[in-house]
């Protein structure tokens, strides 16, 4: 009897293994990575432990070790997310004024390249932000999202004089991706650390809103990943219709990361609607996010025909890789209205025989004039 | 043997103020007001009633820790892991009476009474632990707001934006925290904090 129940535990075990490996098998690389990640810091094959450390300027969080085994792309890396808040033992105001990610060994202490970090995307809780402010109806007017870094752009600082206003208890959200381009073969162990710089409150501070706008493409619901055709020139070539999909007014699906054919190639679409400009405002700092093979991207007033800003990327000769993408940041700023329209113009160069995936946003920051009414008289 | 006694005593001490490390945690219901002043209030309920059909009032959770959130049986996305998370944190502190989940429905066209009533069945907490609670959408919309959400319908109504923080609120009917509840981290830092006030 109990050799039978043995032998039957073991077939199941078996069994269970076999059907496991195989749906483990067809896992695209992305959600690979989801799996073994999880493995990792959930048996405790590699530190899962995050260490924050914060002081009255800043906050510095050291993410767990993410194990790089494999090429990862764009949005496929192991990764990882948490809230957290610059200082949960204090409800002061203070102002963020810069962001940093950078790549650290697992003794976290040398830094790595650059190189292995996808992005670093930092959201607020807009519920808990804006409702304090009674700007309740900022909350879900868009995605949470307080600023994004990336490869080549990995750290920047407000324009003197301006920052994003938080109390220090608000739940902030992180998470950060990476990214292996390049190196086949050795499996290696690296970790990301993230840093916010802010500043005590002061009433000579300006605050800034953000805005994330983005190049989407259509593509054809019914086949997507075949791409353009004779019949549909116009469609794009999705990397997936799970993620960075989205509806058109007409209902018509766009995506925001896709693939970009071997060659040069121009794309531009209008981000007038993700603006959502109710007054003229000034932009005072401008973070692109790209891929490689980008040149440059454009922030264009289609009304005046004028380009506002370019932010140009800088590829790596020698391997896949964004060296350096400039960022816009200015205390003058320059004028936006809600009576003109604007859209973004990505250059892109795919100096490869195979197609490479692209994104390309702009993490836009606007002088908040409603906020700023309501910062003039609190009294901390 | 008194310096026996003494070390205990001592011991015991330092164990217990090390345990109750009561890491205070921030009164979070306020707004700042017109002129610029922090305003402080309480989370109060009217006009709601629960899965029972019994109205659910501020009384129903004066001296009561409650974990809030907003919600809809119909959700496709966030809703059906929320619940997940909700339904341990239930069961972890089924042995604390004055610990006490609220979900309000943010579709009270659709969730009446009796479909709530099925959906809390269907967790398997009883009804005194986890309330449904449900009122008009104007109601809703206010008490939202108290908590520091908000909700509105999408464009093709398929689903509504809602969050997927829950607050935490003490026994004077304050804010002590606000958790995203689909991340694991979160749900680990909510329990502890349910404990800090419970302890």
């Amino acid at each position: 009897m109990k050799s039978k129940i043995l032998k039957y535990t073991l077939l199941f075990i078996v069994l269970l293994t076999i059907v496991g490996g195989i749906y483990y098998l067809k896992l695209p690389n992305r959600h690979k990575a989801i799996v073994k990640t999880k493995l990792y810091h959930g048996l405790g094959l590699v530190d899962e432990k995050w260490n924050i450390q914060s002081n009255d300027s800043s906050i510095s969080l050291i993410t767990p070790t993410l194990v790089i085994d494999n090429i990862y792309k764009s949005m496929e890396g192991p990764k990882v997310i948490r809230s957290f808040q610059l200082d949960d033992t204090k409800n002061e105001l203070v102002w963020i004024t810069s962001f940093g990610t950078k790549v650290l060994s697992t003794n976290e202490v040398d830094q790595l390249s650059n190189d292995y970090i996808c992005h670093t995307n930092i959201d607020l809780f807009e519920g808990e932000h804006y409702s304090r402010w009674q700007l309740n109806h900022r909350i879900g007017e868009q995605y949470p999202r307080l600023t994004s870094m990336s490869n080549g752009i990995e750290s920047y600082k407000f324009p003197e004089g301006f920052g994003f206003p938080v109390f220090t208890n608000e739940n902030l959200l992180l998470a950060t991706q990476s990214l292996n381009q390049n190196i086949i073969g050795d499996t290696f162990t690296i970790k990301h650390e993230v840093n916010l710089g802010f500043k005590p409150h002061s009433k000579q501070m300006k605050p800034l809103m953000s805005k994330t706008v983005f190049v989407m493409l259509p593509y054809d619901a019914k086949n997507p990943f075949q791409g353009p055709t004779d019949s549909n020139p116009n469609m794009c070539l999705p990397v997936e219709t799970k993620n960075h999909s989205y509806l058109n007014d007409k209902g018509e699906p766009l995506s925001g990361h896709w693939f970009i054919f071997p060659g040069k190639d121009t794309y531009s679409y209008d981000i007038t609607d993700q603006l959502q400009l109710k007054d003229s405002t000034t932009m005072h700092h401008i973070a692109a996010h790209l891929h490689p093979y980008a040149e440059t991207l454009a922030l264009r007033d289609k009304t005046t025909d004028s380009i506002l800003f370019i932010s140009k990327a800088e590829n790596y000769t020698d391997k896949i890789g964004l060296k350096s993408v400039s960022y816009f940041s200015s205390a003058e700023g320059i004028m936006l209205y809600p009576d003109h329209n604007y859209e973004l113009v990505l250059k892109t160069n795919n100096s490869t025989k195979v197609n490479q995936d692209m994104m390309a946003s702009m993490f836009v920051f606007l002088y908040d004039k409603k906020m700023h009414n309501k910062l003039k008289l609190y009294t901390p | 043997m008194t310096t026996i006694r003494l070390l205990i005593w001592l011991i015991l001490t330092l164990f217990l103020s090390c345990n109750t490390s009561t890491k205070d945690l921030p009164v979070l219901n306020y707004k700042v007001d017109a002129t610029g002043n922090k305003h402080y209030y309480k989370i109060n309920y009217k006009r709601f009633t629960n899965q029972l059909g019994q109205p659910f009032t501020t009384d129903s959770i004066k001296n009561k820790i409650c974990i809030a959130n907003f919600f809809f049986t119909r959700c496709p996305s966030i809703c059906p892991p929320m619940r997940t998370e909700l339904v341990s944190i239930a069961e972890e502190f089924s042995g604390d009476k004055n610990v006490m989940l609220i979900s309000h429905t943010i579709d009270p066209k659709h969730d009446s009474i009796s479909v709530l009533k099925t959906y809390a069945e269907a967790t398997g907490i009883p009804d005194s632990k986890w309330q449904f609670i449900r009122a008009s959408e104007e109601e809703t919309k206010l008490q939202a707001e108290t908590y520091m959400t908000n909700f509105k319908p999408n464009e093709d109504g398929s689903d509504f934006y809602h969050s997927s923080f829950v607050a935490l609120v003490d026994e004077k009917q304050q804010i002590r925290g606000f958790y995203n509840i689909l991340i694991k981290e979160e749900v680990e830092r909510l329990k502890r904090d349910i404990k800090i006030l419970l302890s």
